[in-house]
């Protein structure tokens, strides 16, 4: 997957957590979960679980510490699906 | 006081299924902590899933005092260590009968009271559970005598209203303690804590706002 691809299908993860749907249908690897999406902190483990899920990986403490705006939520599951950097 | 926490959880805002989950609460607890659970000597016994959110709550509210000294600090659960939990006696939790709880202190509440190690330095909680949320406040002092603090019920739950009644309710407070100074405003700093602003000045009051789902709570280091 590319990152496009990623980034794409994560935008879907985010979209329960998020009311702000404007900011959410303008993600950029930038955009910060909390502060620009809006996602309220209680949410964060369940969007790691959702990803776990949709993407068949497991997501460890020091990844999911790192997954705080979109562009490191997609440097973790493409590690983590055995990509690497894509 | 050289920092404050503090952290709300909207018990209806929450998956109970998906907490009792090990793949959700392994997310946020150690063996350890989830231990402190089945260690628990109370006649009766919080529901698990609750347990976990105070357990979050606390490791939120902590992490919040932490980043005030220490910009670069992320939010890592795992990290924050609970150590002990004291509880109150209680028999059933009881609901959020008013609009708004607000103290100084703790002694005329019932709360449950953490120990929490984070990088080797230790934080104290206090927690107040009703069955529709937890408010956990946080210092470095075991008594937290020194923290004003408030729980509100607001109406709606988008992430404006929630914002706007945070401020408005600790902008309130504020005032009415420093009635010579009621040109306050609120400020986040570059790493998002709040900053308390007298005009132009930035003050060294110390204080923590949360917000989740129909509640707001704030602390104020007096």
């Amino acid at each position: 997957m590319t990152r496009q691809e990623i980034l794409d299908e994560l935008k879907k993860v985010l979209a329960p957590y998020t009311a702000d749907k404007e900011a959410l249908a303008k993600v950029d690897e930038n955009t910060d979960l909390i502060k620009d999406l809006k996602i309220n902190s209680a949410n964060l483990v369940d969007i790691i679980i959702d990803a776990e899920s949709k993407y068949n990986i497991e997501i460890d403490y020091d990844s999911a510490d790192r997954m705080t705006n979109v562009g490191s939520c997609i440097d973790v599951i493409s590690e983590k699906m055995g990509q690497g950097q894509v | 006081m050289i920092s404050i926490g503090n952290d709300i959880v909207d018990l209806t805002a929450i998956d109970r299924h998906r907490t009792q989950q090990k793949a959700f609460y392994s997310k946020i607890l150690s063996d350890k902590e989830q231990q402190l659970y089945s260690r628990s000597s109370s006649a009766k016994q919080l529901p698990f899933e609750i347990f976990v959110w105070l357990l979050w709550s606390a490791k939120e509210s902590v992490y919040k005092f932490a980043k005030r000294n220490d910009p670069d600090l992320v939010f890592s659960p795992a990290r924050i260590v609970i150590q002990s939990i004291f509880e109150p006696e209680f028999s059933e939790l009881e609901d959020f009968q008013n609009s708004t709880l607000e103290e100084i202190g703790f002694a005329s509440v019932s709360t449950f009271n953490l120990e929490i190690n984070h990088k080797g330095n230790v934080y104290y909680s206090r927690s107040c559970i009703f069955n529709d949320l937890i408010a956990t406040f946080t210092g470095d002092k075991p008594h937290l005598e020194h923290i004003q603090w408030g729980i509100k019920k607001i109406h709606s739950s988008d992430a404006a209203s929630q914002s706007a009644a945070v401020r408005a309710f600790l902008l309130q407070r504020l005032n009415e303690r420093f009635p010579n100074k009621a040109d306050f405003t609120i400020n986040k700093s570059l790493v998002g804590y709040p900053v308390i602003l007298d005009g132009q000045n930035q003050t060294d009051l110390k204080v923590s706002f949360a917000h989740h789902g129909h509640y707001v709570a704030y602390a104020i280091g007096v």
